[in-house]
C-alpha cells in the first residue's frame, strides 16, 4: 500500500478528533532546525466543515484489539486497515510543515498489540522528528490508556500537549459501550500527566535545566449523544476536569452512528445545536468567570435549545440587570447578554474618553437586539422596554425573522 | 484648507504629520503624489521627506503610548484610499488630549482601530494561508495578494520558522520580492518576475496530491458547512491555495 493510500485511510480515521488547537506552547526553532510554535495557535485552512486545519492529524494505525461500540475502527468491524511506518510519519509531517500546510502533528492510533507497544511507537516518531530531524513545530499525542509511566514521561518531553480521550461521560456508559477502556484507566493516566506538568513548572522555576513536559498542558474529548448522559452530567464533568486536572479543553463531539450497534442511541445526523450549546456553556466556565452554579439547565438537565446559556443566566438574574453600560466593570460588561471579551474592552476603552449612549454603544459592536433589555446608558432605558423574561422572550421571538441557523460560531454570544 | 503631498513612503507620511500637526495648519487631504491629478482651484503643498523629523515625530507619539507605532505603520501599510487625512486627525485627537484614542464614537478614530486590527488580522491569516511549493532548486517558494501590503511582517515569522531552507515569498498584486537565503532577508521588486524560481521540483506534485486529499478526507461529510469554511477563509484568499487545485501562479 502506497503513502497516498495509507493517508485516505489513517487521517479519515483520525478526523472525529476535535482538537485541532496549537496553542499554548512557544517552542523556539534553531538555525539549523525547522519550525517553531506560536503561542496563540495558528490555523492553516478550513475543511469543508469549517473546521480548522492546524494539525496534520493522523492514526499511526486503525488495527485495533478494541471493541467500543461508537468506534468504526472496532476489531469486529470489515473496513480497510492500515498501518504507517515511522518514516512515512516523520517525512509527511516534514513535507507538510516545510510547505506551511501545518502548525505539526496531531498523532494518534488505535491500539495494536498492547498500550505499551503503541505508545512507543507514537513516542519514537515524536522522537525522531525532534531529534533527527531538528522539528520544533507543534506536536500533539494521544496516549494510550494503561501504558507505563516511563512511556508518559518520555511522551511529554517530546511533545507540546498530550492527551487522553475520555469518550464517554460516565463509567457506566463507558463499562458498556467500551468494555475494554476503564475510567479510572483514563481519569488515572490524566491525573499523572497533571501531576507531572505540575512538578515540572515547579522545578523549572528553580533550574531551567529541566526538560520542559507537555507545555501546551492536556486535553479531552466526550462523545455526546451516543449514551443517556444529560447536559448537566457533562458539564459537571467538565466543570471538574478544569479545576481538579487544570485540563486547557474539553472537546465534545456530536455522535454520528457509524455502527449499527444497539447498544448505541442511534442518531443519523449529530445534534449540531447541542454541541454548541455545550460549547457555549464551556466558554462561559473557562474564559467568562462563570461557575457551575451560573449554569441554567431544565430539570431534565438540558441546556435551553431556544437561548443560549448567558441569555438563560440572564433571564434568572433578572434582578441583576438593568446595568449601567458606563459604571460596571469588565466583568459584569461581559455577562450582559450581546456582549463579548471584544465588546466589553471596546466599551471600557471608549469610556476613558466619554460616556456612551444607545447610538455609541452599537459602534462597538454590542448587540442591541440582544443587550437592549439588560442596560441602562446615563440612567436611560432603551425605549419603553420592560424588562422580565418573559416579555423579553417575546421581544426576542417577534425580531428573530431569521430561521435559527446552523451557523456556530463560538464567539458571538 | 490645503492639499499636502508626499512621496509615499512612509517617513514622508510621518514627515507630512509631523509638519501639520505642528504648524497647525487646516488639512483638507493628504495624497501621495502619483495619486494626485490635480485641482483647478488650489495649489498642493509639497512635502519633502525628513527622516530626522520622521523618526522625531513617531518618538514624541511613542512618548504618549507605545500603541502610536502599531497603529500608525499597520494604517499606512493597510494602503486603503484617504487613510491618511484619517490618521492625521486620529493624531490631532491624540496630541490634543495626550493618550492614545480608544473613542470608538468618533468615526475616524473607529476607522483607523479597525484598520489597524484588519491589517494584523491580514498579517495573522497569511502565516497560516500561505503556501511554499518547493522547486528545481530546492527553494521554497509562495505566491500571495493580500489586501493589504503586509510582506514586511511575515519576514521574521518565517525566517524563524522556516531557518534551515532558502525560500522566496512573492507578492504578485506589488511585484515585492521577500527572500530569505538561510542567514539574511532581503526585499526588493521584480516587476518582470526575473528572479522568480520557474521549475517545480521532483516531488511536489506528489507532495501537493498527499495534501489534497488529506485536506479532502479530513472533512466530516454529515457536518458539511461550506458558509462556515468561507467565513474563515474567504475565497479572495483561495487563489495560491494548493490543498484546493494544483496551484500556479
Amino acid at each position: 500500500m502506497n503513502t497516498l493510500e495509507k493517508l485516505k485511510i489513517l487521517s479519515g480515521a483520525a478526523k472525529y478528533d476535535a482538537s485541532c488547537a496549537s496553542s499554548g506552547s512557544n517552542r523556539r526553532n534553531n538555525p539549523k532546525g525547522i519550525g517553531n510554535t506560536a503561542v496563540n495557535g495558528i490555523c492553516h485552512s478550513w475543511s469543508e466543515d469549517g473546521r480548522c486545519i492546524s494539525l496534520l492529524k493522523l492514526l499511526f494505525t486503525n488495527f485495533c484489539i478494541y471493541d467500543c461500540a461508537y468506534c468504526a475502527n472496532r476489531r469486529s468491524n470489515d473496513i480497510p486497515r492500515a498501518a504507517f511506518t515511522v518514516d512515512e510519519v516523520v517525512d509527511l509531517t516534514i513535507d507538510f510543515f516545510k510547505r506551511n500546510y501545518i502548525e505539526g502533528l496531531f498523532l494518534s492510533s488505535a491500539v495494536f498489540g498492547s498500550p505499551d507497544i503503541t505508545l512507543e511507537k507514537l513516542v519514537q516518531i515524536t522522537k525522531k522528528l525532534r531529534t533527527e530531524r531538528g522539528f520544533n513545530g507543534y506536536i500533539h499525542l494521544k496516549v494510550m490508556p494503561g501504558a507505563s509511566d516511563m512511556l508518559f514521561n518520555e511522551a511529554g518531553r517530546y511533545a507540546d500537549r498530550l492527551s487522553v480521550n475520555i469518550e464517554l461521560p460516565s463509567e457506566k456508559s463507558l463499562i458498556y459501550i467500551a468494555p475494554d477502556k476503564k475510567k479510572e484507566n483514563i481519569l488515572l493516566p490524566m491525573e499523572k500527566i497533571s501531576k507531572k506538568i505540575y512538578e515540572t513548572n515547579e522545578e523549572r522555576k528553580k533550574t531551567k535545566k529541566i526538560p520542559v513536559y507537555s507545555p501546551g498542558g492536556q486535553s479531552t474529548q466526550l462523545i455526546v449523544g451516543a449514551s443517556p448522559e444529560d447536559d448537566k452530567q457533562i458539564m459537571r464533568l467538565t466543570n471538574s476536569l478544569y479545576n481538579k486536572f487544570h485540563l486547557k479543553r474539553v472537546y465534545y463531539s456530536a455522535h454520528v452512528s457509524v455502527n449499527d450497534d444497539s447498544r448505541l442511541i442511534f442518531s443519523e445526523k449529530p445534534d449540531m445545536m447541542r454541541e454548541h450549546r455545550l460549547y457555549q456553556a464551556d466558554w462561559l466556565l473557562r474564559v467568562y468567570g462563570f461557575k457551575l452554579d451560573d449554569l441554567v439547565f431544565s430539570p431534565d438537565g438540558t441546556l435551553s435549545r431556544d437561548y443560549d446559556p448567558k441569555m438563560e443566566w440572564a433571564f434568572l438574574n433578572i434582578h441583576l440587570f438593568p446595568m449601567e453600560i458606563n459604571k460596571v466593570e469588565f466583568e459584569q460588561l461581559i455577562r450582559i447578554p450581546g456582549i463579548g471579551f471584544r465588546t466589553a474592552t471596546k466599551i471600557i476603552n471608549t469610556r476613558r474618553f466619554k460616556s456612551l449612549d444607545f447610538e455609541d454603544l452599537k459602534k462597538t459592536g454590542a448587540v442591541l437586539k440582544r443587550a437592549r433589555y439588560f442596560i441602562t446608558c446615563n440612567g436611560k432605558r432603551f425605549d419603553q422596554i420592560k424588562i422580565d423574561p418573559q416579555s423579553i422572550k417575546t421581544n426576542l421571538l417577534m425580531y428573530d425573522k431569521k430561521p435559527k441557523s446552523q451557523q456556530l460560531s463560538l464567539f458571538a454570544m | 484648507m490645503n492639499t499636502f503631498l508626499y512621496d509615499g513612503s512612509f517617513f514622508g507620511l510621518l514627515t507630512a504629520l509631523s509638519h501639520i500637526t505642528e504648524q497647525n495648519i487646516g488639512a483638507s487631504d493628504i495624497k501621495t503624489q502619483a495619486n494626485y491629478k490635480g485641482d483647478l482651484f488650489s495649489e498642493p503643498i509639497i512635502i519633502e521627506t525628513d527622516t530626522r523629523k520622521a523618526e522625531a515625530f513617531i518618538s514624541k507619539l511613542s512618548k504618549i503610548s507605545p500603541d502610536f507605532n502599531r497603529t500608525i505603520l499597520f494604517s499606512y501599510h493597510s494602503e486603503i484610499k484617504d487613510i491618511e487625512i484619517k490618521l492625521l486627525n486620529f493624531i490631532r485627537f491624540a496630541l490634543n488630549k495626550r493618550k492614545f484614542p480608544t473613542d470608538y464614537t468618533n468615526p475616524d478614530i473607529n476607522f483607523i482601530l479597525q484598520t489597524t486590527r484588519k491589517v494584523g488580522l491580514e498579517i495573522h491569516r497569511f502565516k497560516g494561508l500561505l503556501r511554499f511549493r518547493e522547486m528545481e532548486d530546492n527553494t521554497l517558494f509562495a505566491p500571495i495578494a493580500p489586501d493589504h501590503n503586509i510582506i514586511f511582517f511575515l519576514a521574521k515569522h518565517f525566517s524563524s520558522r522556516i531557518a534551515n531552507e532558502k525560500w522566496i515569498i512573492f507578492d504578485t498584486k506589488r511585484h515585492i520580492v521577500l527572500e530569505w537565503d538561510t542567514e539574511q532577508i532581503s526585499i526588493y521588486i521584480d516587476k518582470e518576475r526575473r528572479f522568480i524560481p520557474k521549475n517545480y521540483a521532483e516531488n511536489e506534485q506528489e507532495i501537493q496530491t498527499l495534501w489534497q486529499a488529506y485536506f479532502k478526507e479530513i472533512a466530516i461529510q454529515n457536518r458539511k458547512n461550506p458558509r462556515l469554511q468561507k467565513q474563515f477563509m474567504p475565497q479572495r484568499y483561495w487563489k495560491y491555495l494548493t490543498e484546493l487545485h494544483f496551484a500556479m501562479f
